[in-house]
This record gives structure tokens, C-alpha cells and sequence, in this order.
């Protein structure tokens, strides 16, 4: 044992039924560094978390920490020893206050008005104390982002497991999480392990990075290292930490003699009393692709929620192939041909994959021929799915688990897909596959709307951009005119 | 702008408290005026007991249980067979059934505390059914389905004078000095960590574990105190009937204390005593008019789960 080292782990390993989710990993990080994870989705990071933190216990090898041996201990027996860990997907307490979710985790540490103290001291740290009063679930996707790490923080943490702690974010938001992470470390002298997908950010504050791939330990090394090597390159990066470009080229068409599909006029949607979509006119074309950009909050979501129905505009126009939709329930919308891929997936965790391909079709009452050359048409699309065909949704790795719901939005007689964020979570390489086939669904003739916060992404594949600000389209045009224009692009995308 | 927590206002509990004792405490003469009787008065204090307790574990720990009559009726057959066989006075046998319904949310709870949701909810009923059925099988302790007769209810020596628990209105008032410390105690365990903590596991279960939470012992813990409550009103329940019967601790009965608490407004202190009070009295009323009560119960339960999910005291305090 490297009696520099806080945390070590020894041919750690655990595997699920017959998968080998983990394979002899061998890691180390001495006090004050700050490592980061990186690699596929599902190649075992948080997992490689949950056996830190004893959420899974490993099968195989070693985890110390501070010299001691803690594999096998419960997680509030390793919490306690100081390894604090925020989450993929937002870990709070959504009715508590701000302040409540962390004095109640900080209180077991530190008894009193030391307690309340600490507190205050740690939301400051993290940016929300001027949010003490406020309830944790109505805070911005950010400021949620945020607490999570906070409540990290309680447990006199020496050691801090940040499970991507910007995911979600548009890129100025995570600037801020950059700086407060860039803060634990060097102001505060946390040790920190980071899973982080956003290339700039990993390459930006890491010490060292190790990247596994399918549960492996592929290269490990300086950024420098680990930019440079070739077997990281062609698993991981595939050059996407340099910007984004398609294998493929666009569709070249006049967008102007195409017919119009979906048009949506001066749409006024509100959420309780809040005003969030003003006045919104967008035009989708038949066989083209078009990218609704935004930052967090402008009101992209709402937009494809009001679109299905699922929050009715108070006024204004929606037709879709000549008929008007606002009025219809979600249903029938969905059944005369538009279909949705979430954010977040939302795909039936406890359903296989395959008998999630197939519920669209229960629905749609579409015929055997045609459901089996629809499904095997899905499977072309995502080879990688046809190996899963029998495992559960819950068993998915997030890219898994977005081609899965692209490939179900496909299902069924779908002429125009909305897709809410499908890069979200996935790892460059995945992304640009989940890109590829998103062109490839469009060139077989299905007319796309795309949201997303990867505006490189959305610019490269859209034919047209639409830009929204606070509930308003601020910009309206060609994804070339707006890169051209720098100070615009930056102003309303921060690229 | 810094913003400053929002401390307390423990004075402004304690006053509403206040308001409450004072309330129950004239209950007993203000009950006739809306057609009801000493004996519902007691009654509605005796689930309230109830209630507050379960509030504790589907309100604040979020674990829902359908066997807490369980604990209720055994007991208060405790009690029971004790006071009969055993010629005990009152007091030592209620101390002694509360003793051993705490002991059965003990067992049960180490058991299946491990299990969440949908099957610690079946297995709650399970383990329910079965003290449901040794009361109606075990015939020579119990009385079976003819029910344990004969249980006393009658003076506490207090030195100076001696407490009368015959008479009804006397007895609403011992019933009423437990009430008082059954709400101070829940409030007592709400506010401390220990009740903060119950919330951070109804919350993110997993979250509070990871921060360093033995989130199973606070859960079995939480089941426990919840069992005590239970306990304390089925020995109440006993004397006041002076009887027991096997559908004391019946799932039905369970199942009445969630309508109690979620009528009331889960979470809340006032909330489930509330609850409580109101389903107590409607049962009542209603069964006096019909035989087909349990439909109209059953539709107030309905309307208040679509209109009023967060209860009466949810409402009450939504509004302002």
C-alpha cells in the first residue's frame, strides 16, 4: 500500500448475472488531486461509484480508504468515514427547503449553531445562499445540480465522488459548476473523482484521467496522454473534442418548395399563472430537419409539450398536415403521425427491450407484416439493440437506453418526430452515432424537429434554427448565417 | 441577497396546541350539539392516538403500512387477558399490553423492514391476518370470535381520591391525558433530527443513506414508535369497551387508520388528529342513518383523494 494515497482500489470487480459490469480495476488518488472518469456510456463508471460508495458491494478485489479497508461496508458506514457523492440523475429532497436539504444531512456531523453555520457556509460555497427559503424541487435544473453537490458536502467529505455533475447544463451554466468544482479543490482541498462526458471540461480541470471502457481500465494518464492516445481516440473521442462533424452530408434541398407540415402560430402556453411560451410562430417543412435551440428555461420542452398537447396553449394556432391539433387530446395527435423521444428517455424500466419497441404498436393497431418490417428496420438502424432484445430497461446503459427511444418514436405510421434532447448524457462518440441515424431517419423521409442543448450537434444537422429566449423566438434562420456570426451565436447559445 | 433560513416559530406550535387541548378538552359538552355522545368523544380521542402515530410512518418516513391494527389489537387483548387472568390492576396491565403490542412491531418490524413498497405493504397484511386469526381460533384465551369479555375498567388510586374510570366522562378524561402526551411526544419527535431525518428517507431513500443515514434503522425505529402509538390506543380502546374483538385488529380496521391519516393531511401534526376526529364521527353518523355506511365512507374517501389530496389541515394551510 502507497501510503500517499487517500483512496485504492485492487483488482476491483463486480459482475451482474452473467455480465461483467467491472474487471479488475486498479485506481488510485493521493490527497488534493482531482481525477477524472471518463469513457462509453455503459462502460462501468457509476458503477465504478456505487462500489466506492457501497452501494453495490464488489465481487471481486479491494477498495482503502485512508489505509483502512472498507469493501463490504454499508453506504452510511463509508459516507461517514468522509466520501461524499452527488448523482447522475439529481439526488435531492424535492419537498424540503434548500436549507432544510442540507442542515439535515450536515446536522449527523456537526451538532447545533455549528451545524447551521456550516451550512450557510456550504451553500455559499456552492451559490444558493440567497435560495435558503425556497423548495429544493422548484429550483432551476442548474440550482438543483448544485444542491446535489451541496449535500455532498455535508458529510465532511475528504474524498468527493461527482457523478457529471454538469449534465444537462447549456454551456454557460456549466461554467459555474466549473468554477465551484475548480474551488472544492484547490480553495477547500478536496480530493475529487469526476465522471464528466464534456470533453473541454475534463481536458480543463483534471490532474489525470482514466477512461474504462466496457467495464476495463483502457489507458489511464495526464490529459495530454490520454488526448494523444490512439485507443482512446478510436473508443471514446472519435475527434469530437474538436467540434462536431457528420460522417455523411446533409440532404441538400430548396427548403422552399417543400410543403408545410407543422406550423405553429403565436402559441401562448402558460404553467399555472407563469407566461412561458409568448406569441410563438415556428414553420416545419416536410422532409426537413429543424433545431429549436435555447438555454435551459427558454421554453424548448414546452414547446413540444404544447405541440402533442400535453400543455395546451390558452391561444394561438397548431396544425399539423393542414388540420388543426390544439384542440385534440394527446393521443390522437400522436396517432395521426407526430411522435415524441422525451428528454431523459423515459423509456418503461421494467419492461425488456424489445416489449418497449413494441408497445407504440398496441396503439397504432398497425398490421404483423408490417409491425415485423418496422421492428427489424429499428434493429438495422441500432444493431447494438438487438443484443439487448432481453434485458430489462433498468438494465440499459444511458446511450442504450436513448437509442432505444428513438427507436420506439419510430414506430408506427410517424411522419414527423420531435426529439427533446437526445444528446443528453451521451458520450461524444454515441452522440455523433445518435446524430447519423437521426440524417438516416430523415432521409427515409421523416420530417424531423429537433431540441437540444448540444448546439453544435443540432447546428450540424438542422437545415433551418430557430432560437428561443425566454419563451420568444429571438433568431430565425440558417444554422450558417448564425455560426458566422460570432457575437450572436455566443449571445444566444454561449458557443 | 443573502437569504436568512426561516427560523421556527416553536411559540406560535405551542399556542395552536393550546387551542386544540382546549377544544378536546370541552369536547366532551360541545359533541351533543352536532347529535353525538360521550362515547363517540371517546372514541375520536382514541384513534386520533392512533393516527398521529401511523402519520409518523406513511406521513413522515413514507412507508405504508396496512397491518397497524395489529399492534392496536394485540395490545389491547393484552391488556385484556392480563387484567382478567391475572387480577392486575388497570394501570400495570395497560403498561403490559403496551409492552407486548410493542414487542409484536418489534418482531414484525425486524422481519420485513428490509422489504419496500407494494411487499412491505402485503407483508404488513400478512403478519396482520395472522394475529387476526390466533384471536379468532385461539378460543380458550382469546374467546375466539365470541370475543374476551369482562375487561376491567375501574378506579385508579391516586392517594388523596380515587379516579373513577366507570363513568364515561371521567374516562374520556384519562383517555385525554394520553391524547395530550401522544401529540407533545409526536411534535417532540417531528421537530428533532430524528423526524428530519424520516423526512430526508420519504424524500431520496437512497440519497439519505449515501450522506451516512442507516436509513434501516431509522425506518425500523419509526415503525416502532408507530407500533407504541397503536399500542397505547388498543389498551385505551379495551378499557373503554370493556371488550375485544377479533376485528379489532382486523385489516379493515388498518385500512381505516390510512383514510384517517390521509383525510386529515398527511405530515402535519394537526392533520391526522383531525383526520381522525372527522372519520370517526362520519362512520358513526352515517351507520346510524344506514346499513350501506361503508359506501358513503368509501365516497368521501374518494372525493377527498381527487379534490383534497393533501388532506383537510393541507388545505386548511394551502390556503392561507
Amino acid at each position: 500500500m502507497n501510503v500517499m494515497n487517500i483512496l485504492e482500489t485492487e483488482e476491483l470487480g463486480i459482475s451482474f448475472g452473467s455480465l461483467e459490469a467491472l474487471q479488475d480495476i486498479n485506481f488510485s488518488i493521493k490527497p488534493g488531486e482531482l481525477k477524472s472518469i471518463i469513457g462509453p456510456n455503459g462502460a462501468g463508471k457509476t458503477t465504478f461509484f456505487n462500489l466506492l460508495t457501497g452501494v453495490h458491494k464488489p465481487s471481486r478485489g479491494r477498495i482503502r480508504f485512508k489505509e483502512e479497508d472498507i469493501s463490504g461496508l454499508s453506504p452510511h458506514q463509508i459516507a461517514r468515514k468522509g466520501i461524499g457523492r452527488s448523482f447522475q440523475i439529481t439526488a435531492i429532497f424535492p419537498e424540503l427547503t434548500v436549507y432544510e436539504n442540507v442542515l439535515i444531512p450536515a446536522l449527523h456531523y456537526c451538532k447545533g449553531s455549528m451545524g447551521r453555520d456550516r451550512v450557510m457556509e456550504i451553500l455559499e460555497e456552492v451559490g444558493l445562499e440567497d435560495k435558503t427559503r425556497e423548495i429544493a424541487g422548484n429550483l432551476s435544473h442548474g440550482d438543483q445540480r448544485h444542491l446535489d453537490i451541496a449535500i455532498a458536502l455535508t458529510c465532511q467529505a475528504e474524498l468527493l465522488l461527482l457523478d457529471e455533475p454538469t449534465s444537462g447544463m447549456p454551456p454557460e451554466e456549466s461554467l459555474r459548476t466549473v468554477e465551484l468544482i475548480r474551488n472544492l479543490k484547490s480553495k477547500k482541498g478536496y480530493t475529487i473523482i469526476l465522471i464528466e462526458h464534456k470533453m473541454d471540461i475534463v481536458l480543463k480541470v483534471s490532474d489525470a484521467i482514466t477512461v474504462l471502457y466496457f467495464g476495463k481500465k483502457l489507458a489511464e494518464g495526464t490529459p495530454e496522454e490520454i488526448q494523444q492516445n490512439e485507443e482512446v481516440q478510436k473508443a471514446y473521442l472519435g475527434g469530437m473534442e474538436k467540434g462536431f462533424s457528420l460522417s455523411q452530408g446533409k440532404n441538400k434541398r430548396s427548403a422552399s418548395e417543400k410543403a408545410e407540415i407543422l406550423r405553429l402560430e403565436k402559441i401562448n402556453t402558460y404553467y399555472g399563472e407563469s407566461h412561458i411560451l409568448q406569441d410563438i410562430s415556428l414553420v416545419v417543412k416536410k422532409g426537413e430537419i429543424v433545431s429549436l435551440l435555447g438555454r435551459n428555461g427558454a421554453g424548448k420542452t414546452t414547446t413540444l409539450r404544447s405541440i402533442l398537447g400535453l400543455t395546451p396553449p390558452r391561444s394561438g394556432k397548431i396544425t399539423f398536415k393542414g388540420e388543426i391539433i390544439n384542440e385534440k387530446s394527446t393521443n390522437k395527435i400522436v396517432k395521426s403521425g407526430l411522435s415524441l423521444v422525451p428528454a431523459e428517455r423515459r423509456i418503461f424500466q421494467n419492461l425488456t427491450l424489445h416489449e418497449n419497441l413494441e408497445l407504440p404498436f398496441f396503439l397504432k393497431g398497425i398490421p404483423g407484416q408490417e409491425k415485423r418490417s418496422q421492428l427489424d428496420q429499428a434493429y438495422e438502424y441500432f444493431p447494438a439493440l438487438k443484443e439487448r432484445v432481453n434485458h430489462k430497461g433498468n438494465r440499459l446503459s444511458g446511450g442504450e437506453q436513448q437509442m432505444l427511444a428513438v427507436a420506439r418514436a419510430l414506430m408506427g405510421k410517424v411522419e414527423c418526430m420531435l426529439l427533446d434532447e437526445p444528446s443528453q448524457g451521451l458520450a461524444p462518440l454515441i452522440v455523433r452515432h445518435v446524430a447519423e441515424i437521426i440524417l438516416e431517419i430523415n432521409k427515409a423521409g421523416v420530417t424531423i424537429l429537433l431540441v437540444e442543448q448540444n448546439a453544435l450537434m443540432a447546428l450540424a444537422l438542422a437545415d433551418r434554427v430557430y432560437v428561443i429566449d425566454q419563451g420568444q423566438i429571438v433568431y430565425d434562420g440558417t444554422p450558417e448565417v448564425l455560426l458566422a456570426d460570432q457575437e450572436m451565436s455566443q449571445r444566444l447559445l454561449g458557443v | 441577497m443573502k437569504q436568512l433560513p426561516i427560523e421556527k416559530n416553536r411559540a406560535m406550535d405551542f399556542l395552536k396546541m393550546a387551542i386544540l387541548f382546549a377544544i378536546v378538552a370541552a369536547w366532551p359538552k360541545i359533541i351533543p350539539l352536532v347529535g353525538g355522545y360521550t362515547g363517540l368523544a371517546i372514541e375520536m380521542v382514541i384513534f386520533a392516538i392512533f393516527a398521529l402515530g401511523f402519520d409518523l410512518l406513511l406521513g413522515y418516513t413514507g412507508i405504508l403500512s396496512f397491518g397497524q391494527a395489529a399492534y392496536f389489537g394485540l395490545a389491547g387483548y393484552s391488556m385484556g387477558i392480563i387484567c382478567i387472568h391475572f387480577k392486575l390492576p388497570i394501570l400495570l396491565g395497560m403498561l403490559m399490553g403496551i409492552l407486548v403490542g410493542t414487542l409484536g412491531a418489534v418482531i414484525v418490524g425486524l422481519l420485513i423492514i428490509r422489504k419496500t413498497g407494494i411487499y412491505f405493504a402485503m407483508l404488513t397484511i400478512a403478519f396482520g391476518q395472522m394475529f387476526f386469526f390466533i384471536a379468532s381460533r385461539w378460543k380458550t384465551v382469546t374467546g375466539g370470535e365470541d370475543g374476551l369479555t369482562g375487561i376491567p375498567r375501574d378506579v385508579i388510586p391516586l392517594g388523596l381520591f380515587n379516579w373513577n374510570l366507570k363513568n364515561d366522562l371521567s374516562f374520556f378524561y384519562f383517555v385525554f391525558v394520553f391524547f395530550i402526551a401522544a401529540t407533545l411526544i409526536k411534535y417532540w419527535l417531528i421537530e428533532s433530527h430524528f423526524g428530519q431525518v424520516l423526512k430526508t428517507i420519504r424524500e431520496n431513500e437512497k440519497r439519505a443513506q449515501v450522506v451516512g443515514y442507516n436509513v434501516r434503522r431509522y425506518k425500523l425505529y419509526s415503525f416502532i414508535v408507530s407500533g407504541i402509538f397503536a399500542a397505547v390506543a388498543g389498551t385505551l380502546y379495551a378499557m373503554f369497551l370493556r371488550y375485544m374483538f377479533p376485528q379489532t385488529l382486523d385489516w379493515v380496521r388498518s385500512g381505516n387508520v390510512v383514510i384517517m391519516a390521509l383525510v386529515g393531511g398527511l405530515g402535519t401534526l394537526f392533520g391526522p388528529i383531525l383526520g381522525a376526529g372527522v372519520v370517526t364521527y362520519l362512520m358513526n353518523f352515517i351507520s346510524y342513518y344506514t346499513k350501506y355506511w361503508q359506501f358513503f365512507v368509501g365516497a368521501i374517501f374518494i372525493i377527498f383523494i381527487l379534490f383534497l389530496p393533501r388532506g383537510i389541515w393541507g388545505f386548511v394551510q394551502r390556503k392561507r
